[in-house]
């Protein structure tokens, strides 16, 4: 009884975590936030797939689980590439600049609603400026005798 | 070494060595041999041109020498089966045409063809006029087509036909004969069509293609019927099988096919050769195919090709004597079609064409011959078929050396008095004119003779009036021919030098490698007739061949074989020399006297208005009918209407303002009327005999409003029910997903998230879905 | 072929039976009001952009969660459930805060947490190698790569494009399909109201304690999980070592061939409809 609760506690435990990066994905414009979604879903499984291998006494789920690490992995790898690539070329992580690749007659999606610039959140450390004012030679500047 | 060579190594050598030519100049023509393409072809030619002259001593040295006529003489050389199908052939009493193949076994027969080459006199005949002609004609080209940029192509496709016409008269299988008789075929639309880049070229090499296909059907046809009534397509026999021209069927053991269903076979292969030779009714695309290159002319439409009719008739010559009436229906053809061609030439001014319908004549007369079904008429039409060989291609050759130096005119109006610019042409030209016109002693004579001679027994023998008919029918030829030849020699040799702007400073004689041939064309065309002709060795050679042997058994037993006869030589003499003594007095100096000539045939006296002219007088260019039949500088009928004299009753039209339409009114009324009034004349000037000849006898025409213009039509009923009916539908399927498409491309948008968030909602349904279903 | 177990990658599919029957209607019924208070939360954190809003989304989500779990099992005793549910709370919460964070950087950091909670979920199964290579592997290696990359193309930290999303009615269709995903596990996992205590999906029967702490909770945990890893599997852990080689290797050839693009200033890409 308590393991079949156990399994099942988990088992929701995975979905929710799974659904959470579901809309992650969908929603966030963000490439490399949209990639963290992935991963995060990739946990939900892992969970899952971890409760039924205690359920069973199997090692199976385990296995699958030790898999699914290492292929993360190598997706982490080249899709942060790919990532870096993207970046690079659309000069955004906006994934919304991949329109370009929707069909010729289909109008551009454009935001509605922009929202202002939050500034209150840019509160960064402001270094003091330390050393000593090199001389500036002004008067050469202003009086050259060529051009 | 010359013994060394046995006949089969002949045989294989003879087409093997121009098909080798054909394939050497394909691969290496284009980028390595250039402009020495003409090399694999004239040595392969060359080469096999002595192969089948030795072939040829060494056939003579294998006769039987005791001079025996009624002995047939051949070998088969089988190099492999291409196809045999076992017990194909099921002989049938229900079928009714099978009676020969089951008197003899009851078993089922083979289907079986073989690639196998034949030797006997006929074959070699053929294989010495075929490969001696085209060497020369190769020889030639190598001067005509020089600097042409489909050189390499012309000398390929030039060997690929010899290699073809060898074939064709040396297979010894209907199937075969049929395939190298397609051969031919293409190679000579391939060459007519040459300058593909001209429109004309590209529709002559069509309508040549598609004519014979007509006769080609008919060919088909009679191989089933062939098949069907003898179970075999063999020449000769085989083990199992009496081939249809074998010697078991010569010997008597069985006979060959006779009444509705021989009668039939005949006629259909007949209308192959009809085809094939340029015969009435198809014989339309012989003339057009002038638009090829001349070397092509003359050894394809005038030497050798066409007389693949004639050679397969010949070859068949037992079919064709076990059906008379088919037999006297290829006279009757081959006559009016020698007639008619005779009379076409009289009228032409294009040199080229000319000779072409001199050569649907002169093909004619062989037909004649060969229907006469008898051994001296089948002598007489290969003795023609192999003179006129040589003065035809001569002919051609030298119009071409004349087109060469004229700048590829080929109007004879336009030129003239060429002897002194080309002089070795003008020689050799008249010693082929002289030979077609028949003038003894040259070969044309003897040739022409033998065939009527022939004619003549066989009136005699018969005692039927329409033989008599032919004789005379195949003599009116022998003077149009006279006649039609010396006036384009003397059109373009003599009178007044005239040189067209086109030839510019090429109106020279033509290099030696293209005179050369000439001279030895001529050579043989003044000699070779009467060296073989002095003692009857040609007929005597020909009766070797097994399909002949049997017929010269039956002369030996009825009586003399064609014998020369004195009254029909000097009556064919006498016409012929009228013939060219009216050419010389039409076109010898005196040109006007054409004018004459026109003005009683065009029916002038029927309109008094029209007044003799002169054709000379009308626009160089003008090479049109219309131009031609209403030479400028007199009113034509129909061409002008009254309303254009400046006096009559038209006072009123220089007072503009009300009165101009009604004046209008009257003048058209005016002319409608009279073009009413003049349609008789009209049609009379439309139907007369100048007309008719210069227009070919409306043949083309008739076949334009017959045949093309339905076909035209069904053609575009079923390209109208095509385009709206047949693409309309598949085009209705085909957009269907198009359609579908273009809604569902409306997603593609782009959005990564979007693809995401559709694949979870199908994910989400599958799941649901099989829940639902307990899947 | 048998999609559901296809689909369904956690579960065998001998073991589930169809949840077809109409006593089960009451608890679908309380499970719908809780996945559209989820997804209404949900909707609430991610669209619409006040604190109230934001605060509202927090309560609503979390009691649509919170619903659906009562209809799981209770863990027992009490001091494992009080366990595992803080454990929990500590996998989702901050990945509920890294989806809903505006900042990359800080979803990032979240994401970290949250692995942090999924590996000591994992720990607390007794999966004790999986748990640290977690914690490792993911948090150690992969986020700070990811941390990496993100400093490299966004060295503001931020961008526009963080704050808004593709509008209302996408975000709240993602929401409902994410939590009706949920609400579909929870339907098939709760027990039907005749038959107290079994799932409708009739989970097959546990393994034995014994048979448990023979082999998977073994002290040597780890050492029995090499063995099994290096004798059954070891192709399929072949085949993985190869993999990460060829990503290591295509992930730098990648790299290396796109230098060429973005040293070329202005390559024509059009950047204008997304502004």
């Amino acid at each position: 009884m308590s393991d079949t609760a156990i399994l099942q506690n988990h088992l929701f435990v995975g979905a929710v975590l799974f659904a959470l990066g579901l809309i992650g994905f969908l929603v966030r414009r963000n490439v490399i936030v949209m990639f963290l979604c992935v991963e995060l879903m990739l946990q939900g499984v892992a969970l899952s797939l971890v409760s039924w291998s205690r359920y069973h006494g199997d090692w199976g789920g385990q296995m699958l689980v030790i898999f699914i690490i290492t292929v993360a992995a190598c997706e982490a790898a080249l899709g942060l590439a790919l990532v870096w690539i993207m970046a690079q070329r659309g000069g955004s992580l906006d994934i919304a600049i991949w329109q370009t690749l929707r069909e010729r007659d289909q109008a551009p999606y454009t935001d509605r609603e922009v929202p202002e610039e939050d500034r209150s959140v840019e509160d960064w450390p402001q270094l003091t400026p330390a050393g000593v004012e090199p001389v500036h030679p002004r008067e050469e500047d202003m009086y050259r005798s060529h051009v | 070494m010359f013994e060394a060579i046995s006949l089969r190594t002949l045989l294989i050598l003879i087409p093997a060595l121009p098909l080798s030519g054909a394939i050497l100049t394909a691969i290496f023509g284009p980028a390595i041999l250039r402009r020495q393409s003409h090399w694999p072809t004239v040595l392969g030619l060359a080469a096999s041109c002595i192969c089948s002259l030795m072939l040829a001593v060494k056939w003579q040295g294998q006769l039987p020498q005791d001079g025996k006529a009624g002995q047939g003489v051949e070998e088969v050389v089988t190099l492999w089966e291409w196809v045999g199908i076992p017990q194909a052939y099921a002989p049938s009493p229900a079928t009714g045409l099978a009676a020969i193949a089951a008197t003899e076994n009851h078993a089922p027969l083979d289907f079986r063809i073989d690639v196998s080459l034949r030797i006997d006199t006929l074959t070699a005949t053929m294989l010495v006029m075929v490969t001696l002609i085209s060497t020369l004609v190769a020889v030639y080209s190598v001067g005509y087509m020089h600097g042409d940029e489909g050189y390499w192509r012309f000398f390929s496709y030039l060997s690929l036909f010899v290699f073809s016409m060898t074939m064709l008269v040396t297979v010894s299988n209907f199937v075969m004969l049929y395939v190298f008789w397609e051969g031919v075929g293409v190679c000579s639309y391939l060459l007519i069509g040459f300058w593909y880049r001209n429109p004309a070229a590209a529709a002559a090499g069509k309508k040549a293609f598609l004519v014979n296909r007509v006769g080609d059907f008919g060919f088909a046809l009679a191989l089933f019927l062939m098949w069907m009534t003898y179970g075999s397509l063999s020449f000769h026999d085989t083990d199992t099988v009496a081939g249809v021209l074998g010697a078991r069927r010569f010997a008597g053991e069985l006979s060959f096919v006779g009444g509705g269903v021989g009668t039939a076979i005949c006629l259909l292969l007949m209308a192959g050769a009809c085809g094939k030779s340029a015969q009435f009714p198809l014989h339309v695309w012989l003339p057009d195919a002038m638009e090829g290159p001349t070397p092509v002319s003359a050894l394809i439409h005038a030497a050798t090709m066409v007389t693949a009719g004639v050679y397969m008739i010949a070859r068949c010559m037992p079919l064709f004597v076990a059906a008379p009436q088919a037999a006297w229906v290829v006279a009757w053809i081959g006559a009016g079609t020698a007639l008619m061609a005779g009379l076409i030439a009289l009228t032409q001014f294009d040199l080229k064409r000319v000779l072409a319908y001199s050569t649907v004549s002169q093909l004619g007369y062989m037909f004649l011959a060969l229907g006469m079904a008898t051994l001296g008429g089948v002598t007489a039409g290969m003795f023609h078929l192999f003179t006129h060989a040589f003065f035809k291609a001569l002919l051609f050759l030298g119009a071409g050396s004349v087109m060469h130096a004229m700048g590829n005119v080929i109007d004879m109006r336009r030129f003239g008095g060429l002897r002194h610019r080309l002089p070795i042409t003008h020689a050799t030209f008249a010693i082929g004119c002289l030979a077609l016109a028949g003038i003894f002693p040259l070969s044309g004579f003897w040739s022409k003779d033998a065939i009527l001679a022939a004619v003549h027994d066989q009136a005699h023998a018969t005692g039927a009036s329409s033989y008599r008919v032919l004789y005379g029918m195949a003599m009116g030829t022998a003077f149009l021919t006279a006649f039609y030849t010396f006036r384009a020699f003397f059109m373009t040799f003599y009178g007044p030098q005239r040189i067209p702007e086109e030839a510019g400073h090429h109106a020279h004689e033509s290099p030696k490698v293209m005179w050369i041939p000439l001279v030895v064309l001529a050579l043989f065309a003044a000699l070779v007739g009467p060296m073989l002709e002095w003692t009857h060795a040609f007929a005597h050679w020909l009766q070797y061949t097994p399909s002949l042997a049997m017929m010269a058994q039956a002369a030996g037993a009825t009586g003399a074989p064609a014998a020369f006869h004195w009254d029909v030589a000097v009556t064919s003499t006498a016409v012929a020399v009228a013939g060219v003594a009216l050419a010389a007095f039409l076109y010898l100096g005196h040109r006007r006297e054409v004018a004459a000539l026109q003005y009683v045939f065009r029916f002038g006296w029927m309109n008094p208005s029209e007044a003799p002219s002169d054709w000379e007088s009308a626009s160089p260019h003008a090479a049109a009918v219309a131009n031609v039949t209403r030479p400028g500088g007199h009113p034509t009928v129909t061409g002008h209407c009254p309303s254009d004299h400046p006096s009559g009753s038209h006072g009123h039209e220089h007072g503009p303002g009300l009165l101009a339409l009604p004046a209008r009114l009257l003048k058209a009324v005016g002319c409608g009327l009279w073009s009413l009034l003049t349609l008789p004349l009209w049609l009379g000037q439309f139907v007369s005999p100048y007309q008719m000849s210069h227009s070919k006898f409306f043949v083309d025409e008739i076949y334009d409003v017959l045949i093309v213009g339905p076909l035209r039509g069904l053609a575009h009923i079923s390209y109208v029910l095509d385009r709206v009916l047949v693409d309309g539908l598949v085009n209705g399927v085909g957009g269907l997903p198009v359609r579908l498409g273009g809604w569902l491309r409306k997603s593609q948008r782009g959005f990564v998230s979007l693809y995401g968030l559709l694949t979870v909602v199908g994910m989400v349904l599958v799941v649901v879905v099989s829940f639902w279903w307990g899947v | 072929m048998d999609w559901s177990g296809f689909l369904w990658a956690a579960a065998d599919s001998s073991e589930l039976a169809t949840p077809i029957g109409p006593a089960c209607a009451c608890v679908a019924g309380r499970l719908l009001v809780a996945v559209a208070l989820a997804a209404l939360g949900l909707w609430c954190l991610l669209a619409l952009d006040s604190k109230w809003t934001r605060r509202g989304g927090v309560g609503l989500a979390a009691g649509g969660v919170l619903l659906m779990a009562s209809q799981l099992q209770l863990v027992q005793p009490w001091g494992d459930w009080l366990g595992f549910w803080l454990l929990a709370a500590l996998a989702v919460l901050p990945a509920a805060a890294m989806i809903v964070s505006h900042r990359p950087v800080y979803s990032a950091i979240w994401f970290a947490v949250s692995l942090l909670g999924v590996a000591s979920l994992l720990l607390w199964q007794g999966a004790q190698f999986l748990g640290l290579a977690t914690m490792v592997v993911y948090a150690g290696a992969i986020v700070v790569t990811f941390l990496f990359v993100l400093m490299l193309a966004l060295p503001a930290g931020y961008g526009r494009y963080d704050r808004i999303s593709w509008g209302k009615l996408p975000v709240g269709v993602a929401c409902l399909v994410a939590s009706g995903l949920v609400g579909l596990c929870v339907w098939g996992l709760s027990p039907a109201p005749g038959a107290a205590g079994e799932s409708p999906w009739q989970l097959a029967k546990p393994a034995s304690t014994g048979m448990l702490s023979e082999d998977l909770l073994h002290p040597a945990h780890v050492a029995h999980l090499g063995s099994h890893l290096f004798t059954e599997y070891l192709l399929a852990i072949e085949l993985a070592g190869v993999l990460l080689l060829m990503a290591l290797v295509g992930a730098v050839s990648w790299m290396a061939q796109a230098q060429r693009y973005w040293q070329v200033p202005g390559d024509g890409v059009e950047r204008t409809d997304h502004v």
